[in-house]
């Protein structure tokens, strides 16, 4: 299941000031970004922020209004879909219904017009690899939904594609079954090395699977770049908020290269000094320390007294929210945290978790 | 609970079925004793049992007309389908807005009483009519065709009868067909006629059959158009079933030539559901 083709230089998919509008609508208003071979990228954002229009593009279902996309350095533009080396793992999972499963596997590549011995036997692989080759003879309204997901996968896979783009693939899914699945997707693609276009709203699955995540919103791509580094420096309010609860609070960037938070509290940040004026503090719930009033060690940085306003217990950890005085901190403390309701306490954070966000206007919504 | 919903089921449905038993039970079951009863030359019946009006409907000058209205009936049903899957395509793929305005225009005509669209036909197709007069001063033909009262003029009288009941389920199917199909098999690499033969026409087969059934069986005893558009070598069962009815009086051959009718419309029918109980249990009844 290789590519057949010795690897290239060059990104294989590149968008290059990609536009597309419906009426006065603009979907995707300008996104530029190159993927690299064999990479599993995450387009995150919320619904309606123009992924799927982004994905439509890049299948060849919608036409760009402007720009271009290249595939292994070839413009895709004015490609019919059935032309692309581009194959598309569906929301629905869009299974042929009135053909059993080896049938729904073997379209495309006998669309393609490759031999029959050779479809067989690559079906046969491609069934084996995603574990369903023991449902070959049944039709898809036999399958559960985890099952339809492995025949979509191997229905797309068959074809070696340069690219495979999966729409929300694991939204129908539930929990456990989801979870499951990740770990699937991204041993296949491993395996593989297709590389992977995953669309998705949901941050955890995208910070988990991602190589190269993309936040999405309104059309444009708000970062790109690997989990850790979008996630411990968000670009902005809109990308700390949207992987993750985060503490974004306001405050004002001093000379000496602290900040002020709008309760009189100083902060240190570890990175570059931002420039004087209005800034965006953005803290990490488990970047957060908080010690008992007397039990805290008087050396660690940026401390904040407060008061404990709840603690409430989700599992795994303990989510505390804390007021410091003109702002509401959210903490995650581990689960033998023992901090009860209403105490005073010592809030702390390392300088390096202090992350400073620009006071963009747009972002005050 | 169960009980009641049964008792309520069984008064829900009796009005319906007990019009059906009084009106279509009990005069099929007429027509069926008549068909073995002896005829009078007088025009009624004599209560002696006899196959003999079988016998003379199996006559193969019976049997050749009884072949021709199948024939033109399974025309009819060929044509009207090549004519109604474009229509019902281009009604669900256009605009929503212009969906509405399009299926009034193929249910419309259907309002018209059967006589005057006739009539019209006449007035389009005869020597002197609408249709040899634009073709004459197009210059496209040189003497008048002689379309009326010929098989020509009945199919076409026919499909224009039954073409809205063509395109009705045809739209239905398309419009209950998942969309997202056309897509994956585009996807696969399926050009335009792959996805239409791969994958349109499995998916709305149940619609296929819905319109040939709605089209094929009253063409088959269809007796008003035959009779005004058709000539002389074109009777059909319906307009034989009518003559010997009414003209001849002798209602027991008449009665054969129905129950025949009747035996040939219902292989029909079983025949379209062989063809989907083979397009598998994706197919809707």
């Amino acid at each position: 299941m290789l590519p057949s083709m010795p690897p290239r230089d060059g990104p294989i998919l590149a968008l290059n000031d990609l536009r597309k509008s419906f009426g006065d609508t603009k979907a995707v208003a300008g996104v530029t970004a190159s993927f690299g071979r064999g990479e599993y990228v995450c387009v995150l954002g919320p619904s309606g922020c123009g992924k799927t229009t982004l994905l439509r593009l890049i299948a060849g279902f919608e036409q760009p209004t402007s720009g271009d996309i290249e595939l292994d350095g070839r413009s895709l533009v004015g490609v019919p879909p059935e032309r692309r080396d581009v194959n598309v793992v569906f929301q629905s999972y869009a299974l042929f219904p009135h053909l059993s499963v080896r049938e729904n596997v073997a379209f495309g590549p006998r669309m393609k017009g490759v031999p029959a011995s050779e479809i067989d036997q690559r079906v046969t692989t491609t069934l084996q690899m995603v574990r369903v080759l023991e449902l070959a003879d049944r039709r898809p309204g036999q399958l559960s939904g985890g099952q339809q997901q492995r025949v979509a996968l191997a229905r797309a896979l068959v074809n070696r594609p340069k690219v495979l783009v999966l729409d929300e693939p694991l939204s129908a899914l539930d929990r456990s079954l989801r979870l499951a699945m990740q770990d699937e997707l991204r041993a296949v693609q491993r395996r593989t090395g297709v590389t992977f276009i995953h669309i998705t709203h949901d941050q955890s699955e995208a910070l988990t699977l991602a190589d190269q995540l993309v936040v999405m919103r309104a059309g444009r791509f708000e970062q790109v770049g690997s989990p850790a580094e979008v996630y411990e420096h968000p670009r902005n309010r809109f990308v700390a908020d949207f992987l993750g609860s985060s503490n974004v609070l306001e405050a004002t960037a001093d000379a000496d290269g602290t900040v002020r938070l709008a309760g009189g509290v100083r902060l240190r940040a570890a990175g570059p000094a931002a420039a004087p004026g209005a800034v965006l503090v953005s803290l990490r719930p488990e970047c957060v320390r908080v010690e008992r009033e007397g039990e805290a060690s008087s050396s660690r940085e940026n401390q904040m007294a407060g008061q404990v306003i709840r603690v409430s217990n989700t599992g795994p950890l303990t989510e505390c929210r804390v007021d410091v005085g003109g702002a509401t901190l959210v903490a995650h403390l581990p689960q033998r945290a023992n901090i009860a309701e209403g105490e005073r306490v010592v809030v702390s954070v390392p300088a390096e978790d202090v992350v400073l966000l620009p006071a963009d206007a747009t972002d005050a919504q | 609970m169960r009980r009641g919903r049964d008792w309520l089921l069984a008064w829900t449905a009796a009005p319906g079925l007990t019009y059906l038993g009084i009106f279509f039970l009990v005069p099929m079951l007429l027509v069926v004793v008549f068909s073995v009863l002896e005829g009078t030359p007088d025009g009624g019946v004599r209560p002696s049992l006899t196959l003999d009006n079988y016998r003379r409907a199996l006559d193969p000058l019976y049997l050749r007309i009884l072949a021709r209205s199948a024939w033109l009936a399974l025309l009819t049903t060929g044509v009207s389908l090549a004519l109604a899957y474009p229509t019902a395509w281009a009604i669900r793929t256009g605009s929503p807005r212009r969906r509405g305005l399009l299926l009034a225009l193929v249910v419309i005509p259907s309002w018209m009483n059967l006589l005057i669209k006739n009539y019209a036909w006449i007035v389009i197709l005869r020597r002197e009519g609408v249709l040899n007069t634009a073709l004459g001063s197009l210059g496209l033909i040189d003497e008048p065709l002689s379309l009326l009262f010929a098989p020509s003029a009945v199919l076409i009288g026919l499909v224009h009868t039954y073409l809205p009941f063509m395109v009705l389920p045809l739209y239905v199917a398309l419009d209950r067909m998942d969309w997202s199909l056309v897509e994956a098999a585009r996807d696969l690499g399926a050009g335009r006629a792959a996805v239409f033969m791969r994958v349109v026409v499995p998916q709305t087969l149940a619609g296929v059959a819905v319109g040939c059934t709605l089209v094929f069986i009253p063409t088959l005893g269809a007796f008003v158009t035959p009779d005004m558009l058709g000539g002389p070598d074109s009777l059909m069962v319906g307009t034989l079933i009518e003559n010997q009815l009414l003209q001849v009086r002798n209602w027991p051959f008449a009665s054969a030539l129905a129950v025949l009718l009747m035996a040939v419309a219902a292989a029909a029918l079983a025949a379209v559901r062989r063809l989907q109980g083979a397009a598998g249990p994706g197919a809707l009844a």
